[in-house]
């Protein structure tokens, strides 16, 4: 279990994280959304204690990091998989989080294991590693301690898709086990493979929340026929709100049975009838990536 | 979500779980388990382990050079104090680099999310450099000795195996004091270039400054870490002056920077 309460962190004028609260609950997969520089590593920095807080509290496991007994054993954190000593080998790594810990360091063979990366490959140095192996690296180091809660800053980053979707078998695993994993992305459709519930975070503020399903739920229904106008009429005749789509046909606050019993009781032919997409997510996260993009190129 | 597909992506045996597995109850990380750490972290890396390659190197190249030039009656101390010179320049830099790497590597990370207690990784890291320039005194008094053996039995040099206490002593409390000052400069910097370039260059570059000026002279004596340890490489006991301007420098160049150090590190942002 995760939560913030009111958290803020300012860095001077700047507020990188301004009022968030959000919980992420065991047994579910929380995906925490927003473009590059939304405040989505700030976040989970003051969550594992890394980053002081402004004000505002934020609490794994019911107290702050700091107060975690052996912390590695309840939480697992990746936070940056380049963060690692490039002379120090894969295996040595884990060895050095191990020992730490307190763990047998036949461990640490069962987390390249369980991770995919080969004897040989933990004997390299981590310099050498491409960025998906130190992804995995990462997460075998965040597995490592047994723990009921993962906090991980985009790991799916330099994994191919086979190894995205390995990713959320794994982590799908770990909360069908009772675990809680937050992780970030600042892709949706990473995201919405992963997550059973979103957190979409943009210049430091929550501007949504709920689950994957709730979020991206087709709204409505699309419909195409023969006289869209005659139809259009039809429907307002009968109480459903409705308006022209971009693109033709029209767009009903319905679902598709009750728009097609209009048309066939008032003899209209359709072309198409379908759930409508839910544009609103995407639109939303677009407007917040469109936004720092601009930033970004204004800077 | 626990689809029970099998993975193609050069996976684990069991990409579906996360190898749960008993690993016995949670207990506080003990102090004596970060030191351990601490420790094997400063041998583990490359780096590391060349460092403490060259200073056997080293250390070997002035035993064999002593052994090999003069008259053949050097004494076991002269081949000890021998040791020490490399051991005082190398020691701090390793020192250094133990408190610098967490930053510039960034393992900082890592380490104070499974220690969030940010002052008993500091203090672990300290101890550790003392500990191993211990081993390594230790080390290089045992290659010192074998060094006087081969001299007794090659060069038939004199079994002279006298060392006097204020010869180890001195060694002992200078090199302390250099692997402490090493630690606070590299925590206070964190940054290891310039932590090394200060180490190295602020005390002599004092040492240059208060030569050219007279009156500075006085108070420098005070303050010249180069030359308030010197009284301890001369084989016998400082004397009551000698030991209050040690005590003043030390405050200066190893209590000072570590103080700072210590604060920057346990308020430092970790990113």
């Amino acid at each position: 279990m995760i939560t913030t309460t009111n958290l803020v962190r300012r860095y001077g004028d700047f507020t990188a994280v301004d009022d968030v609260t959000f919980s992420a609950r065991p047994g579910r997969v929380t995906g925490f959304l927003g473009p590059n520089g939304a405040g989505k590593s700030t976040t989970m920095r003051v969550l594992t204690g890394l980053t002081p807080a402004t004000s505002g509290t934020a609490h794994v496991l019911d107290r702050p990091f700091a107060e975690l007994t052996n912390p590695g054993r309840h939480v697992g954190v990746l936070l940056d998989a380049s963060a690692q000593h490039s002379g120090r080998t894969g295996r040595e790594v884990l060895t050095v989080s191990a020992l730490t810990m307190g763990l047998d360091t036949r461990r640490v063979d069962r987390m390249l294991d369980v991770v995919g990366l080969s004897a040989k490959e933990a004997r390299r140095r981590v310099g050498n590693y491409s960025l998906g192996m130190r992804q995995r690296l990462g997460i075998a180091n965040a597995l490592l301690g047994e723990p009921q809660v993962l906090v991980l800053d985009e790991p799916a980053n330099g994994l191919d898709p086979a190894g995205i979707r390995w990713m959320r078998d794994l982590l799908g695993g770990f909360a069908d086990e009772g675990g809680t994993v937050l992780l970030s992305s600042h892709l949706l459709n990473e995201i919405e493979r992963i997550a059973d519930d979103i957190v979409v975070i943009g210049h430091g503020r929550i501007v949504a929340q709920g689950t994957t399903e709730d979020l991206l739920r087709p709204s409505g229904t699309l419909v195409r026929s023969a006289d869209d106008a005659a139809l259009a009429w039809a429907l307002g005749e009968e109480g459903l709100e409705h308006a022209a789509a971009d693109g033709g046909g029209v767009r009903v606050q319905a679902e598709p049975v009750q728009v097609g019993a209009v048309a066939a009781s008032r003899g209209i032919a359709l072309v198409e009838l379908r759930p409508a997409d839910n544009r609103g997510l995407e639109e939303m996260f677009l407007t917040l990536t469109a936004d720092t993009a601009r930033e970004e190129s204004a800077a | 979500m626990s689809t029970q597909t099998v993975d193609t992506s050069r996976p684990g045996t069991d990409p579906g779980r996360t190898a749960r597995e008993d690993l016995g109850p949670v207990r506080a990380v003990p102090f004596t388990r970060l030191l351990r750490v601490e420790l094997r972290k400063q041998a583990d890396t490359r780096a590391g382990r060349w460092f403490l390659v060259l200073i056997a190197v080293v250390t070997v190249a002035i035993l064999v050079t002593l052994l090999a030039t003069g008259d053949g009656s050097r004494t076991f101390q002269d081949y000890f104090e021998g040791t020490v010179t490399p051991l005082q320049i190398f020691l701090p830099v390793l020192a250094i680099m133990a408190a610098t790497s967490e930053w510039s590597q960034r393992t900082a990370m890592s380490t104070f999310t499974l220690e969030p207690r940010r002052g008993r990784v500091v203090a672990a890291k300290v101890l550790a450099s003392l500990v191993l320039g211990a081993t390594l005194l230790v080390v290089a008094a045992a290659l010192a000795a074998l060094t006087q053996l081969a001299a007794v039995l090659v060069r038939g040099a004199e079994a002279d195996w006298t060392v006097t206490g204020w010869v180890v002593g001195g060694a002992v409390i200078a090199l302390t004091v250099f692997l402490l000052q090493g630690s606070a400069f590299g925590l206070a910097l964190l940054n290891t270039p310039a932590a090394i370039v200060a180490f190295f260059a602020l005390p002599t570059a004092l040492s240059v400054v208060s030569a050219l000026i007279e009156s500075w002279r006085d108070t420098m004596s005070w303050i010249d870490i180069n030359q308030t340890t010197v009284p301890f490489f001369t084989g016998s006991a400082p004397t009551g002056e000698q030991w209050a301007q040690f005590a003043v420098s030390m405050a200066v160049w190893v209590v000072l920077p570590m103080a700072i150090g210590v604060w920057r590190v346990l308020h430092r942002e970790v990113k």
